[in-house]
């Protein structure tokens, strides 16, 4: 994939907020840009794991059934069965047999087959195939299903919440239902079981309850009614290696260029730390950076504006017609339709991105093939953006954000 | 002059069509703008309709087989800007149906397809990222927006939900996981950059 190969790190995960420091979660996290929220209210950046997260609807991929109205449904109930040992969708094939027909299920990856008794009367097959079950475990979903039972002493009722707080936890930290089923039956046959269903969910900020994103419920439809993602605020961060000729007493000439998404102008400032551990930078050796440029300003992205132009001329390429031109449009210096250019210090501004010189050495050999990640902490001071509620936010109409990004050493 | 006979002595064949062929651009381009390699494959030409913009890389073989049954539907469809990267194969010959009864490879705009991917008989929705040695098995809907990371297996007949990261080969660490609503943006993005540059 181009471009989005950094990670940044969710405030979440960065407690101190230290710039100085570079935070020990920086070396577990696995988000990108387009992973991230960004809450206009709080001003912070937000993940998957630290939102509020709700189902707005449920429903079978395969059959498109919705099972928003049904709790507790996890799988379908229509005619959708997929695979115990692989999860792959398995063929139903029905052949008659005298006044009866038999079913065969099959599967497309792996060498599953599962065949039925002769069934006379026309009964559901997931139905048939809970007759099938063990008894005693459909016994016990018999008698959980019936938890708003009067019956229930207060000490089970007790114990059935606490059961479905944990279950709920459990929830949500499992994003998605497509996992392998464990099948409970581990001396029986193993039955066809009813294909995962597939839910939509809104994420919401913990600290001000925000909507961050807020899908529509109908699952036929992909819109979303509320999309604060962090992909329009933040810069895109990239890095690549320079040309060869460039390498001076073991030190690998680099450029970090920063892409504007916003409809404004942004002031930057760019530090990293002095050594850079080896557990961070993914290589088996300390890093030092030196980097010349740490304040520049990138200008705004416009509407309307144009792939190439938006792309850092390191990027460009020789390989097609379009590309070679921009690269020669570039390197006219005077004259040429854009202000990209080269200044004393080495920075390149172009439409709205900036590139940066920095070189990185290290401190035993490092086999040159191996390309580091290095860890920049980065401040952008804006003007906020019309799109956000500024109603809201408290800091009037400025924007200053500091965050944490690994950025990769691209080739 | 000299240049030119230099660089058609480095060409390992010396047979005349060879060298007519080192001459002539690698790539056949049409007025709206896609780009065919002459090194891919195409099969039954009449039965694939390619759209504006789309790159067909070289090695890739794309099998569409001519049948009157069909009449004038295309056997495989190309949207705007789809990217074959080199070496991928859309054969959509391999359908288990009567024979005759022929299916459809259809590929959505924006949609790329990585390098030794293999896609059979598939529908694959609007702006895709299927990565290198893939393998989408026959009759599996891809929907819009979707991830299929690098070496993933797709079984028989999937279907998988919008907004999607597929990773892994079933029965061992298939894992298919919710995107970001942000991915329609990037994955649009990935496909023009794929365009430009590659």
């Amino acid at each position: 994939m181009y471009l989005y190969n950094s990670i940044y790190l969710c405030s979440c995960k960065n407690k101190t907020e230290s710039s100085v420091a570079i935070p020990a979660a920086l070396r577990g996290t696995k988000l990108t840009l387009p992973d991230l929220y960004f809450c206009s209210r709080c001003l912070v950046l937000r993940c998957n794991d630290c939102c509020i997260i709700e189902t707005v609807a449920k429903y079978c991929v395969n059959c498109m059934t919705d099972y928003s109205d049904s709790p507790g449904t996890t799988r379908c109930i229509k005619n959708c069965f997929e695979c115990v040992k692989c999860s792959s969708p398995l063929a139903i094939t029905a052949l008659d047999v005298g006044k009866g027909k038999q079913f065969t299920f099959n599967c497309g990856y792996c060498d599953y087959s599962y065949e039925t008794e002769v069934i006379t009367e026309p009964i559901p097959l997931l139905k048939h195939l809970r007759a099938k079950a063990d008894p005693r475990f459909s016994r016990l979903c018999e008698k959980y299903s019936h938890r708003d039972s009067t019956t229930l002493t207060a000490q089970m009722e007790q114990k059935l919440q606490q059961m479905s707080l944990s279950a709920n936890t459990e929830n949500k930290k499992q994003f998605h239902l497509n996992r392998l089923g464990s099948n409970p039956q581990s001396l029986l046959p193993p039955l066809p079981t009813g294909k995962h269903l597939v839910a939509k969910r809104s994420y919401s900020c913990p600290g001000c309850n925000t909507k961050l994103l807020d899908p529509v419920a109908d699952p036929r439809l992909m819109k979303y009614l509320t999309k604060e993602l962090a992909l329009d605020i933040l810069p895109l961060l990239v890095a690549k290696v320079g040309p060869e000729e460039l390498e001076l007493e073991g030190d690998t000439q680099c450029y970090l260029s920063v892409i504007n998404a916003l409809p404004s102008n942004a002031k930057i400032t760019i530090s990293t730390v002095e050594k850079i551990p080896s557990t961070f930078n993914k290589t088996e050796t300390e890093l030092s950076v030196s980097l010349p440029v740490t304040s520049f300003a990138v200008s705004s992205r416009r509407e309307k504006m144009g792939i190439l132009e938006s792309l850092p001329t390191q990027f460009l390429t020789d390989a097609t017609a379009e590309s070679r031109a921009e690269k020669l449009t570039r390197s006219v210096t005077k004259g040429g339709r854009y202000s990209a250019n080269y200044e004393a210090n080495g920075l390149e501004k172009g439409a709205n991105w900036a590139t940066v010189p920095f070189s990185y050495s290290a401190t035993e050999d490092l086999d040159c093939d191996i390309l580091p990640w290095l860890p920049f902490y980065v401040t952008i001071e804006t003007r906020m953006p019309a799109s956000m509620n500024r109603a809201l936010t408290s800091s009037g109409n400025g924007l200053k954000l500091g965050f944490w990004a690994l950025v990769p050493v691209e080739k | 002059m000299a240049g030119i006979w230099s660089n058609l002595c480095s060409v390992k064949s010396n047979s005349i069509a060879d060298a007519v062929f080192f001459l002539m651009s690698e790539w056949i381009e049409t007025k709206g703008g896609t780009r065919i390699s002459r090194l891919a494959i195409i099969d039954g030409a009449s039965s694939i309709t390619i759209s504006d913009a789309c790159t067909v890389s070289a090695g890739c073989k794309l099998v569409g087989r001519e049948s009157a049954a069909r009449g004038t539907k295309p056997v495989i469809a190309l949207g705007k800007y789809v990217f074959l990267a080199a070496n991928c194969t859309l054969d959509p010959s391999k359908s288990s149906g009567a024979a005759g009864d022929l299916g459809e490879c259809t590929i959505g705009n924006y949609t790329t397809i990585g390098e030794n991917s293999v896609v059979k008989l598939s529908f694959i929705g609007n702006r895709v990222r299927v990565g290198s040695n893939c393998h989408l098995g026959e009759l599996c809907v891809i929907n819009d927006c979707c991830i299929i990371e690098d070496g993933a297996v797709v079984p028989k007949r999937s279907v998988i939900a919008p907004f999607s990261r597929v990773r892994g080969v079933p029965g061992q660490d298939y894992v298919v996981e919710e995107l970001s609503a942000a991915y329609r943006r990037v994955l649009e993005l990935n496909s023009h950059l794929c365009k430009n540059l590659e």
